[in-house]
């Protein structure tokens, strides 16, 4: 079945829009807090440092999940079930991850 | 933390980032060896750190991609099934590999892209600029899912983005055309890193402190890079990537048979 991307049409464009904010929230967002980090750290308070370098890089490792998130609700919104189906199993896969990573610890 | 040591890793990530991003390629192939050479931090932790490092790129450079209709959602989000599952099923079977077999094959699969990158940077010096995205039907759905299980894993085991394997196989294989496919690969990097990130991150392999300022210097490096991109002529990166992969896996295979790199 082809996947040709539809260029132009309107439902396309709304599922990149939510996909590049989601996208731009995270990674922006991470990236400030992983600047903000590095300068109290230097400025002399490691402690709020540290707290802010696992803020910003624990928005990173969400940011993928959040998009995939940000793409569910869009699908499902449009009623594409198959499509929101996919991405509902990479969150679980994810999850699975993570579980396991916790597990591993 | 110091402030030279927190300049100097944003400024190793930075470079990298933008290097990664001027070659088409993720900086994470890189940052691996520099972290285990340069900076004596166990390939286990490296790999975690540099995963990192692949999701900030793909998240940074994806956003933009996205926005331009050059990514094929539909296609990326049901190849990232295959690319996640080999990801993580990789990320726990490198946590029982002994380092100096997780070194060996990562010199390996640093040699493979470096030969490759030569073929790619000889065939650019005539090669036209692809502009528009020409219809295209996709083929050969068995093969692509294959070839991107086979991409998870080398990202969940090495930290790679696995875009050197990814984009040959949506390009030669399903019949996407070169420019969706590079973009879509980069795509489903994001997802596929993070699915193995989250295993590395839990068994404590990524470095809060060594992780941050690395990773806020690849994310500014990958915009830098792609602003740079067009002004820059990618056979001249292409070349310099190819002397630092080289180099790199010099390096690291040194320290390999020396029993240099830390455990």
């Amino acid at each position: 079945m082809s996947t040709q991307p539809q260029l132009g049409v309107s439902e396309h464009s709304n599922t990149e829009r939510w996909v590049a904010w989601s996208l731009m929230f995270g990674s922006y967002g991470s990236f400030l807090l992983l600047v903000i980090a590095g300068i109290v750290s230097v400025a002399g308070s490691t402690q709020w440092g540290l707290r802010l370098s696992t803020a910003g890089v624990v928005l990173m490792l969400a940011t993928p999940a959040l998009r995939l998130v940000a793409t569910l609700l869009h699908f499902a919104a449009q009623k594409k079930w198959a499509l929101a189906l996919v991405c509902a199993v990479l969150l679980g896969i994810i999850t699975l991850a993570t579980l396991t990573g916790m597990y591993l610890h | 933390m110091s402030a030279v040591q927190l300049i100097v890793l944003f400024t190793v990530g930075m470079a990298a980032g933008a290097l990664g991003a001027l070659a088409g390629l993720g900086g994470g192939i890189l940052l691996v060896p520099v972290l285990t050479v340069y900076f004596g931090l166990p390939i286990h932790q490296a790999i975690g750190i540099t995963l990192l490092g692949v999701i900030a790129t793909s998240s940074a450079t994806s956003s933009v991609q996205v926005e331009r209709h050059v990514v094929d959602i539909r296609l990326g989000i049901i190849l990232e099934l295959m690319t996640t599952t080999g990801s993580a099923a990789a990320a726990v079977l490198a946590g029982y590999l002994h380092k100096q077999a997780l070194a060996t094959i990562f010199i390996c699969f640093l040699l493979f892209s470096a030969l490759n990158i030569v073929k790619r940077a000889w065939g650019s010096r005539k090669q036209a600029l692809e502009t528009d995205i020409p219809p295209y039907t996709i083929k050969n759905w068995p093969g692509g899912l294959a070839a991107s299980l086979c991409a998870g894993a080398f990202s969940g085991l090495l930290g790679v983005g696995g875009g050197i394997i990814k984009v040959p196989a949506m390009y030669l294989i399903m019949g996407v055309p070169l420019r969706v496919a590079t973009a879509t690969s980069n795509f489903t990097i994001g997802v596929t890193a993070a699915a193995s990130a989250y295993i590395y991150y839990g068994r404590g392999d990524i470095v809060i402190t060594v992780a941050a300022p690395l990773v806020a210097g690849v994310f500014s490096g990958s915009i830098l890079g792609a602003i740079l991109a067009p002004k820059i002529r990618t056979t001249y990166v292409l070349w310099l990537f190819i002397v630092i992969a080289f180099w790199m896996a010099g390096q690291m295979l040194y320290k390999l048979l020396t029993g240099g790199l830390a455990g």
